[in-house]
């Protein structure tokens, strides 16, 4: 394994204007909206918009054991993924607490690359590094060599294959690379449309390349603000070592049909004998509700907020609940105010 | 292949009992090989995060500790010894028998299927 020191800003932060508004995201500094976060929420529900990734995760596994290793410690089947294609999975522990939720994109014969959560990046490492034993697999952290961007919003992919026409070929989850850009078409379980990786160095270039034809540069916010529209849970607000991959609506990530992977006997007896005891909703609130608030019935915990955004109609928040309130039929509440659950929004 | 926890033998060895031996003889003699070696080794995987593996081979790799047990060799790598050490191989027969079963005393939980462990 090599890696290198985090960075403290994105490699793209000199392009970017005065009128940036910058926040932290994990160990790193990403635009948050480039002043008029409104317009930009607009271009990703409506238009065609780009933004930068660079604050995610991004390893390497090369070896001819790397894709067995992660068929054998992951939920989905790695082993199927055609070279080009790519398919999301969860490594959970073996208690089936999630560590992290990423994409396998199989580069290679024997190349993987892994797309993750950013947050949880350290752990995942030292977990696939814990399970190669005597596998011929080597992992190496490339997210400060290789620059990550995002493309959003219906017109994206119509507005990228006027650019690179083979792009309009691509199916979900397929891959193609084109002049040391590969581009990655989306699954329908994300808020975005398009995932673009590229060496560092070049991403200044294509970002201009970009804007100039048309996609609006959006911040973290409006994109962050689509995916709790559209229900995707996220690292660390939603979901962590002390969440279920089942309760947050990921069952589409796990492979019930490949056989064992690590933490599979805990995961199949939830979903066999039901014993799921809580499920991820959207709720909205007047109040000023703030993640990780617990969320009451009288004194009862009965639920927990998760990622939140507030916009000038109040406060949506994903939010983790006992089954037994997840319809919305009793008021719940959290400190700051009462909460109207949206029923049936979430996977 | 069944596990347990019994802590049965030192814990710098690995002991392949006489039942297993005699087990791998056959299988190696059924399969018309003259020299061959147990390879006892551990992968990622399985429910509880490690899964055991057991190969018959003509001989061991560079990096294998080899441990002469019951009149049969016992190839393991050196980076899968620190999860074996002090493990016994058994061989369960019978009608309820269970095949090849591991006692392994780092093992601190086991799954249903027995097939893996976690440390």
């Amino acid at each position: 394994m090599t890696t290198t020191n985090p960075l403290t800003h994105s490699p793209l932060r000199d392009l970017f204007s005065a009128t940036t508004s910058f926040s932290e995201i994990r160990d790193r500094q990403v635009a948050a909206h480039f002043g008029d976060a409104h317009a930009e929420y607009e271009a990703v529900v409506f238009g065609a918009a780009i933004t930068d990734h660079s604050h995610l995760g991004r390893l390497t596994q090369v070896g001819p054991d790397a894709i067995d290793l992660l068929h054998r410690v992951t939920t989905a089947n790695i082993e199927e993924i055609p070279i080009g294609g790519s398919t999301r999975t969860i490594l959970a522990s073996d208690r089936g607490r999630i560590v992290d939720v990423f994409r396998v994109v199989r580069t290679g014969e024997e190349e993987l690359l892994l797309l993750g959560s950013g947050l949880f990046k350290s752990q995942l490492i030292e977990m696939i590094e814990f399970y190669t034993i005597i596998e011929d697999s080597t992992l190496t952290d490339v997210s400060d060599s290789m620059l990550q961007l995002a493309l959003a919003g219906p017109e994206a992919e119509s507005l990228l294959a006027s650019l690179v026409p083979r792009v309009g070929e691509l199916a979900a989850g397929e891959t193609t690379e084109i002049d040391g850009v590969r581009y990655l078409k989306a699954t329908a379980d994300e808020a975005e449309a398009f995932h673009l990786l590229m060496p560092a160095d070049g991403g200044a270039e294509l970002w201009k390349q970009l804007t100039g034809a048309g996609f609006a540069p959006v911040g973290s916010q409006a994109i962050n603000r689509r995916r709790i529209d559209l229900g995707f849970p996220s690292a660390g607000e939603d979901y962590s070592d002390r969440t279920n991959p089942l309760e947050v609506g990921l069952m589409d990530l796990i492979d019930f049909a490949k056989g064992c992977y690590v933490g599979q006997e805990v995961v199949a007896r939830l979903d066999t004998y039901d014993k799921v005891q809580r499920t991820i909703v959207r709720v909205r609130s007047d109040g000023a509700i703030a993640s990780g608030d617990d969320i009451k019935l009288d004194a009862r915990t009965v639920g927990i907020v998760g990622s939140v955004v507030t916009d000038a109609d109040g406060t949506t928040a994903l939010a983790l609940i006992r089954n037994e309130f997840a319809d919305g039929a009793i008021e719940l509440a959290t400190k700051s105010g009462t909460l109207v659950l949206v029923p049936n929004s979430v996977g | 292949m069944v596990t347990s926890g019994k802590p049965t033998i030192p814990a710098n060895t690995i002991q392949v009992t006489a039942k297993a031996a005699k087990k791998v003889r056959q299988f190696a003699e059924g399969d018309g090989m003259g020299s061959f070696g147990l390879k006892v080794a551990v992968k990622g995987g399985g429910c509880s995060g490690l899964t055991y593996v057991l190969d018959i081979v003509e001989g061991p790799d560079v990096d294998d500790k080899v441990i002469e047990q019951n009149g049969i060799e016992v190839y393991v790598p050196k980076k899968a010894y620190i999860y074996l050490a002090g493990t016994e191989l058994d061989f369960s027969d019978g009608l309820n028998g269970k095949g090849f079963v591991f006692n392994n005393p780092n093992a601190t939980k086991t799954c249903g299927c027995g097939d893996s462990f976690g440390v």
